[in-house]
Order: C-alpha cells, then structure tokens, then sequence
C-alpha cells in the first residue's frame, strides 16, 4: 500500500485565500502571514501502480482537477510548491473533517472503477507565508493557532468541533 | 408596533421573503445591511433575523467570515439582553460560529454545522422534510411559542447541516434542541431521508441555553403561504394542500408561518 498525495489549486488567484488573507489583515496579529495559498488535498492509499494509478484518476474525474480551471502537483517536500515566494517561510496547514462523507462517497466510486484505490481522504491545504526569519517554532505556533476557531475572533481555518488540523510535511 | 431587524450579508439571499414573513405576522421588519451598525444600533430592535444565503460566499467555512463582522458584536450583545435572535440556515451557521448557541461559554465555538452525511451523497442538498418542537422548546423559545406538538412540513436547502458536539458535551445537548427532524406522523427519523443530513440527536434547531436564540437549517419563509408546501407533501399539510381551493392556497398561511406568527406572540402582537 502507497500513500500518495495530491495537491490541486485554481490557476486563478482563489478567493478563499484572498478572503482569509483580507479577514486576518483585520485581526491585527503582531505577525500575520503576508501570504496565503489555498490547495485541495487529497491522499489516496493505493494499492498498485502508484503515481500512475493516481494520474489516471485524476485525468479521469474532472470533479478531482477541472483542466480548465484548475492545475496539481505531486506535493512532497516544500519544494513542490516551487510557484510560492521563495523570500518567505511557508506554513502547511491541512483541515479535514472528522465525518467526511466526500471522502467515504469517493472511496465508493473509485473501488466501483476498478481503480486499485483502497481508501482516500480530502481536505485543505492552507499554506501560509511568513516573515523568512521569524523563528520556525514560532511561526508553527502562530500558524496553528490561526488554525483553530475557539472562539469567534479566534483562529479561522477549522472548526475544532468537528474539523481537525495538523501540519502538512 | 414590535420592529425586527433582518441583517444582510454580502451573499445572503432569502432577506425580502423574511422581513415579508415577519410584516405578515405583525412584526414591523427592516432590512440592515452587515455595515450599517450605526443605524442597527439607532433602531434598538426587538429582534433579530440573520437570513439564508451564502455570507461571503461560504468562503473558507459557512458563517465564519460573517461571525467575525462587527455587526455581530451588537447581535452578540442583544442577544446576551435577551433579545430573540433567530438564524435560517446560513444564519444558523453564523450563529453557531459566533459562539451564541449553544451558548455554553458564549462566545466560544462549542458546536458545528458539518458537511451532510448521508448514503452515497455529498454536499448540497435540497427537498422538503418534517419537523417538530423540541420538548423545552415551546416554553422556553420566543421563535416557537404558537408551535403545537404535531409535526409540519419544511424545505431545506444546504450542503452544511449537520449539528455536531463535542462527545464530553453530548450530555448537555438534550435541553437546547429547538427542532427536531421526525417522520411525518412526529414519530422519530428512520435515518435518511427523514433525517436528511445526519444531525446528531435529529436536531434541525438548536437554541442557546435560555431560548432566546434560535439557529435552524430548514427554512420557515418559504412555507410561509399554504400554496408553498408541495402537493405530494404527505399528512395534513399536504391534504390540506390537495384540498383547498384556489383562493384558499392564496390566502391561507403555509406551516413556516408559525415561526414569525411564535415571534409576533412573544411580543404582545394581538
């Protein structure tokens, strides 16, 4: 079994990412992130074939990555993402539900394919860009705590009631 | 005459047929748009109406963005006065992000609107369900004091709706369900469809703990006429449906009008 995951992203700037980087510029953080991406997640466990499995798929459903709207990348180290700005340190932040039905749905479908697909799961990848020599520790602590709605003026990215959040790698 | 503020989001959509649905009941209703504070906070309302739609888009997370807007500072406040505050469905999920029901720690995040689950489906989904008064509800919330105890028909329409708690939480649950999904006889749900998204407990409303603020999924303002509920509806609503004549879908109220009907009621409309 493979874990294999990909990451897909509007070729447009996303609006999401332009509304969470407008709604924390109000928050007033000492240190905000100045930057921040938005990617689909999704981490197929696949069973033969690898990447290959995973590329047909996605060239496959149009509902994974719309060709028109939409590009993805096999993301595995931080320099996947090679299109960020490079002066900035860059956060991984992924947000998944606790129940995801997309993601039990998905499993379903694929198995019913034939594609040797045993499970997968979808989620957000929020990257966030800070200030390249905050420290890292710091700016992982700052990041996750932008990461969790405890309150309503708290963080923004997930709901911890019935959402998660952990950092990507 | 009593004045109820309907608070408009940049993306909500069912703001006329609400404040329509309070001035039926004689409830005088004012559209406020999310930056009009200074004149909200002039009006003083008796009560407030956040509607359905999609607030900014439902970027990022339903309701979250319009939780944090500061016209939600002078709901959060009369609300804490008080005052009924009652959210439809995107209102519902901006009510559950700022922290106002469950209303536990307010202000604190203590429950979420999730993404449905239902067999084989996801996301957005749209019909007409049943629903009833929670056991405390028809005491204790002004948006429902004229419900009786027999089921009515609702539509719904909404991708997140599914109430969920903490599990170390779950014990206080019981005493805030406003509404519940049910079969058409009031009988409790068989799963989906009856229960259409996988509520925890059914719960389809769900109140702060003194009532006065309700957040529900299913939309009451567009039952509000007896030729709204759909001809196929089973049961008494939809016989009566099937049997009035043109004039009587005309004029006769539809079952979502006991919702403002409740409002007027609590505030000594005759």
């Amino acid at each position: 079994m493979e874990s294999i995951q990909i990451a897909v992203k509007l070729k447009t700037p996303d609006p999401q990412a332009v509304t969470a980087i407008n709604t924390i510029r109000d928050m007033r953080l000492q240190l905000p992130p100045l930057k921040i991406h938005r990617y689909e997640l999704w981490e197929f466990e696949v069973s033969s074939g690898g990447r290959e499995t995973v590329s047909e798929l996605v060239r496959h459903f149009t509902d994974i990555v719309n060709p028109n709207k939409q590009t993805w990348l096999f993301p595995e180290k931080e320099s996947s993402f090679s299109e960020e700005d490079p002066e900035l340190q860059w956060v991984g932040i992924v947000v998944r539900d606790h129940l995801d039905s997309i993601s039990e749905n998905w499993t379903d479908l694929l198995k019913r394919r034939g594609f040797a697909v045993e499970s997968l799961r979808y989620g957000v990848l929020w990257r966030l860009g800070y200030l390249k020599d905050t420290d890292e520790a710091l700016t992982k602590k700052m990041a996750l705590d932008l990461s969790v709605s405890d309150t309503r003026a708290g963080g923004l990215f997930s709901n911890p009631v019935s959402q998660e959040v952990s950092f990507w790698i | 005459m009593p004045r109820a503020a309907v608070i408009r989001f940049p993306g909500s959509n069912c703001e006329f047929e609400t404040a329509r649905a309070l001035k039926n009941s004689g409830v005088d209703a004012r559209i406020y748009n999310w930056n009009d504070i200074g004149k909200l906070s002039d009006a003083r309302a008796d009560a407030y109406v956040l509607p359905g739609g999609f607030s900014f888009q439902d970027r990022i997370r339903a309701g979250v963005i319009a939780a944090r807007e500061e016209i939600m500072d002078l709901v959060f406040e009369e609300a804490m006065n008080g005052k009924p505050v009652l959210g439809i469905c995107n209102g519902a999920q901006v009510l559950l992000e700022s922290g106002l029901v469950p209303g536990w720690k307010p202000g604190s995040v203590q429950g979420a609107l999730a993404g449905n689950l239902a067999p084989g489906r996801s996301g957005y989904l749209s019909g007409w369900i049943h629903l009833k008064a929670g056991p405390d509800a028809i005491q204790k919330c002004p948006w429902l004091c004229a419900m009786g105890t027999d089921s009515i028909p609702a539509p719904i329409a909404h991708a997140e709706g599914r109430f969920v708690f903490r599990e170390e939480d779950m014990g206080k649950v019981g005493g805030h369900i406003g509404l519940t999904y049910c079969g058409v006889d009031g009988s409790a749900p068989q799963g989906w469809p009856e229960n259409p998204n996988g509520s925890v407990l059914d719960i389809a409303g769900l109140m702060n703990s003194e009532g006065n603020v309700l957040a529900m999924m299913p939309h009451p303002e567009r039952s509000l006429h007896l030729w709204q509920v759909p001809p196929d509806t089973p049961g008494h609503w939809g016989d009566l449906r099937r049997n009035s004549s043109l004039k009587d879908l005309e004029e006769n109220p539809g079952p979502g009008a006991v919702i403002f009907k409740s409002l007027a009621k609590h505030l000594g409309v005759e």
